[in-house]
């Protein structure tokens, strides 16, 4: 069509879009707004360690080679160590076990084989990151179900803060903050994590239903874990507005219920299980009871935690499976120890049959940037075609693709 | 005198004829394309591409081609009208020996020469004039572009046979001829030969083989391939109906992109692309990935507009459809369903990109590397896009305000460059460059949108040449309606496929040609159906060669230069 004939028929066509039935199905949709929503994927997904000045007196926990070492040969460490075949045949005596066992993946054998194994040198400092999960905010204040147990107050004064992971591997060199002391949310948690950064794994959150980005009595959050890795710009930082896939399995997809106050999403529990990798360990974070305190962020983002009980044998079997006896070697981890240890401070799900608490109080920090969000292929999972766009928009999109 | 009803119809239908035929005449003056004298006979090198996309025509895509390549010299905007103008450095020499060696070696080697070398020799260990002939004859044709003459094949059957001679290798030999032949300047560069039009005494036409040359390397970007030959061989291309029928076939080949996106690269100046830098500080997201789809995406942009929907010209300022890929989704913040590759992408109506100008290509190549740059993104526009000549800056002008981009009081471009154009001796240049390129400040120095610098909100207004515009998607539309966007492109084509700008007696061809240009619907393929069939695109000036220079060219058949 040229121009002439275009400009002769362009208003009795625009008029015909007008009164065409989509025209009045997109009124109708403007009019019974399903809310907007905000996609964003995680860069930021780390177990909440705070860097207190007094955490740790007895200092970090010894790794089973420093243990043999001191116990077996304290005189002259540095010539025993400066010979290569010393080395090594140390670090298999210190974390072997008979039968070609080790520490890390038969923790139960090494603690019978060695009577009132230590446990790990635990946090006395009284803050930490994390979320009042049961509600009380003294030991014996707990809800059903739920070990007493010594509460944290948060960095900012919060009373009742359930956070016994950090109480029993605060004193980990692996897991424990290089941050100095006294130092905020963002400053801890200034890197991005790593295995977000290498592609080993994503999380996506999705919002749904957002009326009011500040205050929203009823919202939806979808949290997933992604089929596609994030990308790094030129400096190492994670992008925002990048296109991420939902993973196809299911078994990933969590949904919760939440609200908006005062600009920080809430979220009600629900047990939430994600893919985890980290070089030769697959498992996932399956945590009973997991909620997000998030503060929604200008930018179409958001930063905060996920509190919520960790399931101990889902936490700890990818590791050691992973690692194998590296971990203690190579990994420094007292495997014995904190597989004891755990145990010992679990304060929540109690196995119905033995009573013995299976999951321990935990907080992760999260950052997130926006990003658009797509449902797998094929499209066999309940999540929409098109999720959403990245940050907000002015209508969602509902699960039926409309 | 008596009023004669017989004799005034006659005087009626008299001057109804005479009028009548008046009309006809001055409407088929009005058709018929204005003679032009014609330009040179031009001797051209190489681009990279071309050398590239010839080797893996005549031998096969998976030989691998080392070594760097010169680079080109633009001039009048094109680096096909600076390929007349260069030529090959000693060092730039030694690349060439060192890609034919290679390409030689590969032709040759165990792998290859089952496909490659049709013929076996009587003895591996002996020279065999009769198959290295016949490679000879073969290679030498796609690689010259025309038959190679008999004392040709005689010097590179004596080089083979020397080769043999030291290497007892038949094969070696064969390499070494390979080789004679991809470092000789016939294959280097392109070299046009003129010869006397049989239809027009006194004037010279180009000859049939560098009329192929003409026409494969404007559409196909590539040396003629056998059928072209062929056709300049019989004479067929100097027909009509043979120039046309080849014209079609080129045409109608997907081969056809490969020219158009050659032809583009060169007028948009994409092969900046390859020194251009950004603050990795400022512009953390910007990498050579994005570089390279940036540049992607606008090729593609204009291949599937121009050759696929067979659209307008002019519509490329303003359609909002392109092609996405990852990559470039977190550029522009939009989604991007496919993982890996390219999907179709269209802009909503309400977003604020339409048309090449909005891209991230013209956006991050036209700006600095800690900024936008409004200037550069205007002088762009009139240079590239409608044949514009904007004067360099004098050399004493301090640029430190307009650089000044945290100055408080100047928080936006056009407040700093508002300020450096009190200066009368920048004003002139700057206000035909920067309205357009502020109306694109919303974009910063890699395309990525913001609706404020230094808080301030952005104002995309101004005017292009009188045509007002409020916004970049207006800017688009205002470029739409320029006169000289459309006729700009004829000119860029016409020098890209001759090597040479129009001169002034060329011009009223050049505004026939767009006049022609604007009755097609602006379509490309039409413009190029129309150049590559007129008399103009192939016609060569009298050459100034002696009459003994001219007896020396018509022996060697190579008719005049």
């Amino acid at each position: 069509m040229n121009e002439a004939c275009w400009n002769r028929y362009k208003l009795p066509l625009l008029g015909l879009l007008l009164l065409s039935p989509s025209a009045a199905y997109a009124a109708s949709t403007d009019v019974e707004s399903q809310g907007a929503s905000r996609s964003m994927a995680l860069t930021l997904f780390s177990l909440a360690s705070y860097p207190g000045a007094e955490d740790c007196p007895e200092g970090l926990n010894p790794s089973p080679t420093e243990i043999y070492l001191q116990r077996y040969i304290p005189a002259d460490q540095k010539a025993f160590l400066s010979r290569p075949e010393n080395n090594r045949r140390l670090r298999y005596t210190a974390a072997g076990l008979p039968g070609r066992k080790n520490i890390c993946q038969d923790p139960e054998l090494a603690l019978e084989l060695r009577a009132n194994y230590p446990l790990n040198h635990l946090v006395e400092g009284e803050v930490a990151f994390g979320l009042n999960l049961d509600g009380g905010t003294g030991p014996e204040d707990v809800a059903p179900g739920i070990k007493p147990h010594e509460n944290f107050t948060s960095p900012q004064g919060e009373p009742g803060i359930d956070n016994e992971t950090y109480r029993v591997l605060g004193c980990a060199s692996t897991v424990r903050s290089s941050a100095p002391p006294g130092s905020s949310f963002d400053e801890v948690f200034k890197d991005d994590t790593r295995e977000i950064r290498n592609g080993e794994y994503s999380i996506l959150v999705e919002i749904r239903g957002i009326d009011d980005v500040r205050n929203d009595e009823r919202v939806e959050v979808g949290l997933y874990s992604g089929r596609d890795a994030m990308v790094q710009n030129q400096q190492g930082r994670l992008i925002a507005y990048t296109s991420q896939t939902i993973h196809s399995d299911t078994k990933w997809h969590n949904e919760l219920g939440g609200r908006i106050v005062d600009g920080v999403l809430v979220t009600e529990p629900a047990d939430v299980r994600l893919k985890w990798q980290s070089g030769p360990v697959r498992g996932s974070w399956y945590v009973r009871g997991a909620r997000l305190r998030l503060e929604l962020t200008d930018d179409g983002g958001a930063r905060g935690l996920m509190g919520g009980y960790m399931d101990i044998e889902s936490f700890y079997r990818p590791l050691a499976n992973g690692y194998r006896i590296f971990l203690a070697t190579d990994g420094s981890v007292d495997c014995p120890a904190w597989y004891k240890t755990l145990y010992e401070y679990a304060d929540g799900y109690p196995d119905p049959q033995t009573g013995k608490h299976t999951a321990i109080s935990a907080a992760w920090a999260l950052r997130a940037v926006p990003a658009f969000l797509f449902a797998p292929e094929p499209p066999d999972a309940p999540a929409s075609d098109t999720i959403a766009g990245a940050g907000e928009k002015s209508r969602g999109v509902a699960q039926d693709g409309r | 005198m008596m009023w004669n009803p017989v004799r005034e119809a006659r005087l009626l239908r008299f001057w109804f004829l005479l009028a009548a035929l008046s009309v006809a005449a001055l409407a088929a003056s009005g058709c018929a394309a204005p003679p032009t004298p014609g330009g040179p006979v031009e001797v051209r090198r190489l681009s990279p591409d071309q050398y590239r996309r010839i080797i893996a025509d005549v031998f096969g895509e998976d030989v691998d081609i080392p070594g760097r390549f010169e680079p080109g010299v633009r001039e009048e905007g094109l680096l096909a009208v600076g390929s007349s103008l260069v030529t090959v450095t000693p060092s730039g020499y030694e690349q060439f020996n060192v890609m034919a060696q290679s390409i030689a070696g590969q032709v040759v080697d165990a792998d290859h020469r089952r496909d490659l070398i049709p013929c076996e020799p009587a003895d591996p260990a002996a020279a065999d004039d009769a198959c290295t002939r016949q490679l000879l004859e073969h290679y030498g044709r796609l690689l010259w572009r025309r038959p190679l003459l008999e004392a040709e094949i005689e010097e590179r059957l004596a080089v083979a046979r020397s080769a043999v001679d030291k290497l007892d290798d038949f094969y070696a030999g064969v390499e070494f001829s390979l080789v004679s032949l991809l470092v000789s300047p016939l294959f280097l560069f392109t070299h046009e030969s003129a010869e006397p039009d049989p239809e027009r005494p006194g004037e010279w036409r180009l000859d049939a083989y560098s009329k192929a040359s003409r026409l494969s390397f404007l559409l196909w970007n590539t040396s003629p391939d056998d059928e072209l030959l062929a056709a300049a061989e019989s004479g067929e291309i100097h027909t009509e109906e043979g120039l046309a029928h080849q014209v079609e076939r080129l045409m109608a080949s997907p081969r056809l992109e490969q020219g158009v996106r050659a032809f583009f690269a060169d007028m948009l100046e994409l092969d900046l692309f390859t020194e251009l830098t950004k603050d990795s500080e400022i512009y953390p997201e910007f990498s050579v990935f994005v570089a390279n789809d940036a540049k992607e995406q606008t090729l593609r942009t204009i291949v599937d507009h121009l050759v696929a929907q067979e659209g307008s010209y002019l519509d490329l300022f303003t359609t909002r459809k392109t092609f996405m890929n990852r990559t470039l989704g977190y550029i522009y913040r939009v989604p991007v369903r496919t993982k890996d590759g390219w999907e179709e992408f269209e802009f909503a109506p309400e977003d604020p990109r339409g048309g090449l100008l909005t891209q991230a290509s013209f956006l991050s190549l036209h700006a600095h590397p800690t900024r936008s740059s409004a200037t550069l993104r205007g002088k762009a526009l009139r240079e590239e896009l409608l044949c514009q000549v904007v004067p360099d800056p004098p050399a004493n002008v301090s640029f430190l305000l307009v650089q000044d981009t945290d100055n408080p009081e100047f928080k936006t471009a056009r407040d700093r460059l508002a300020r450096h154009n009190l200066d009368p001796v920048c004003a002139g240049c700057h206000r035909v460059m920067d309205p357009m390129g502020l109306a694109l400040e919303n974009f910063d120095g890699i395309g990525q949108f913001r609706a404020a610098e230094n808080g301030q909100p952005i104002d995309a207004s101004g005017t292009l040449d009188g045509i007002p515009f409020d916004d970049q998607v207006a800017l688009g539309q205002a470029m739409r309606e320029h006169p000289a966007t459309a006729s700009c492109l004829v000119e860029r084509v016409f020098a890209y496929g001759t090597g040479h700008p129009a001169s002034r007696a060329e011009r009223d061809w050049l505004q026939y040609m767009s006049e022609r240009f604007a009755r097609n619907d602006h379509s490309f393929l039409a413009l190029l159906r129309e150049l590559t069939r007129s008399e103009a695109f192939f016609k060569v000036k009298s050459p100034r060669q002696t009459g003994e220079e001219m007896e020396v060219a018509q022996a060697r058949g190579l008719g005049a230069r």
